[in-house]
């Protein structure tokens, strides 16, 4: 065990839960599959790390403008990332090595550590929690009116920004307990979304056969509007960040080689599904209301008031800003973490949670509270989204090449056919991407 | 050990026949990428042949690339 998050668990723990493995891999599947479900954990934080304000504001916005017709690209985004995110348990569970120092060493640190844990990882932490933190102060001030009184934005972030701070400090805590803290919050967040989403859309109502087309017939607008669409939604579903945090999120749980199929069952059942019912929901209720209508506002916030007149009843409108409040937590949560064993990776420090260089690394996405006064660094987010762009499918490459390693992995290197396809078919999407977007900045495009 | 094994292993200046493959690729992309920017531009044309080209070398890129390395000398 060589992540010293994992070896705050104590021993006795550590065994238990690989005495139970050992069991449920001669358990029948049904008992398998409940005692996987309890065990899983990195999957689901992933799933909630995945599902920010941006990947809800682009469900939103595509049901609103294409109604269920986008539906498609939503298996077909989360089933390709599933090839990298699999290759991530690979490191974690046979490898057992830290990804970022392997890459350091086999790849260089312009690769490893710059690319994947400073860029791809920790300032994407710090940059895309502005949108977070930018959604969640305007939901807890749309709710704050259902409750009688007012909470402006400019006042709640310290509600905001103090509990999920404290759920980001409980990580690796306590022997454990506050790593499994934090994942049943995870997890109780993705099931409050479904809850939330799942009532609202049967309130609006599902036209089903629509629904059904949208789901299993691939259809994309015409010209080059359909092409971007395409790219942009298939590659981007599960990304640098991801990939880095199911795989420490899964050291810091002291996985093993029998944890391999646990790891699999947790990004299927944690991470597939949930992204899937999730942004099934969100594109199902605004295809329902505003795609009728034509309405399509351009932002989380202005796209959620336009559709609360047509939710009717109060506890409607109570449980959709609920569900939707669920997206930024969890997500400003991830992030931090992600964040903060990227930095410690990048730097070469030891991850101690109990550390002031942890809590200063976690909480420095928190910067992001300027958000509830509008504020946004914008050249650092351009700057930031042209080096993801450009940088994302080398880190990809750099996957690939060590999941394909034979000095690295040995007998435990990729030997499938199917699974580097799938791989490498989203490192091309990946490398679309960085190629559209230079084309575009030189005016091709 | 397969010519193509062979091929993805040896080491050819500062890189593998995997990460040639992999720059391959992306040159192949950005081919395809281009011929689909032609042809928006312009119509079609000659963009359908950069088209073709791209994309074929892509499918042969990424069909070689996804061949694992079954062989343990």
């Amino acid at each position: 065990m060589n992540y010293p998050i994992a070896r705050k668990i104590p021993r006795a723990v550590l065994d238990a839960e690989a005495d139970r493995m050992a069991q449920l891999a001669d358990a029948p599947w049904h008992r398998r599959l409940g005692g996987y479900a309890r065990l899983a954990g990195p999957g689901f934080m992933g799933a909630a790390l995945t599902l920010g304000a941006g990947t809800l504001t682009a469900s939103m916005l595509s049901g609103a403008t294409f109604g269920y017709r986008t539906l498609w690209l939503i298996w077909l985004s989360a089933g390709l990332g599933l090839f990298m995110m699999a290759a991530m348990a690979r490191f974690t569970c046979r490898g057992g090595f830290r990804v970022i120092p392997t890459q350091n060493r086999r790849h260089s640190w312009v690769i490893g550590s710059l690319m994947t844990g400073l860029v791809g990882t920790a300032a994407v932490a710090v940059i895309f929690n502005f949108g977070q933190v930018a959604l969640g102060t305007h939901l807890i001030e749309s709710l704050a009116p259902f409750a009688g009184f007012t909470f402006p934005a400019e006042y709640n972030w310290l509600l905001y920004c103090g509990v999920t701070s404290a759920l980001i400090l409980s990580y690796g805590r306590r022997g454990g307990r506050g790593t499994r803290l934090v994942e049943a919050v995870m997890k109780s967040g993705i099931a409050v979304m479904i809850l939330a989403f799942g009532a609202v859309l049967l309130l609006v109502g599902v036209d089903w056969g629509a629904a059904a087309r949208g789901f299993f017939v691939p259809w994309l607008p015409g010209g080059g509007e359909g092409l971007d669409l395409f790219i942009a939604s298939s590659a981007a579903a599960v990304g640098v960040m991801d990939w880095v945090f199911f795989h420490y999120a899964g050291l810091g749980r002291g996985w093993g080689r029998k944890h391999e199929s646990l790891a699999r069952f947790d990004l299927i059942a944690g991470l597939f599904v949930p992204f899937v019912v999730i942004n099934f929901l969100m594109i199902g209720v605004f295809a329902a209301t505003l795609f009728p209508q034509g309405v399509t506002p351009d932002s989380a916030p202005e796209l959620a008031a336009a559709l609360m007149p047509l939710l009717g009843p109060t506890w409607s409108q109570i449980l959709f800003y609920a569900g939707f409040l669920a997206v930024p937590i969890t997500t400003t949560v991830g992030m931090s973490l992600a964040g903060a064993m990227a930095v410690h990776e990048a730097f070469g420090w030891e991850p101690d949670t109990s550390s002031w260089r942890w809590r200063v690394s976690a909480l420095l996405p928190q910067v992001a509270f300027l958000a509830a006064w509008n504020a946004r660094p914008v050249w650092l987010v351009i700057a930031i989204a042209a080096f993801l762009s450009l940088a994302n499918n080398v880190v990809g490459w750099s996957m690939y090449l060590l999941l394909n390693d034979r000095e690295l992995l040995g007998a435990d290197r990729c030997r499938s056919y199917l699974w580097n396809l799938g791989i490498l078919l989203q490192v091309t999407l990946l490398n679309a991407i960085a190629v559209t977007y230079v084309f575009n900045r030189l005016g091709w495009w | 050990m397969s010519a193509v094994d062979r091929l993805l292993a040896r080491r050819v200046g500062p890189w593998s026949g995997r990460v040639w493959g992999l720059v391959l690729n992306l040159v192949a992309n950005a081919v395809a990428l281009w011929g689909v920017s032609s042809v928006m531009r312009t119509g079609g044309g000659g963009g359908w042949t950069w088209v073709v080209v791209g994309c074929g070398a892509t499918v042969a890129c990424i069909a070689v690339l996804a061949r694992p390395s079954r062989s343990d000398e």
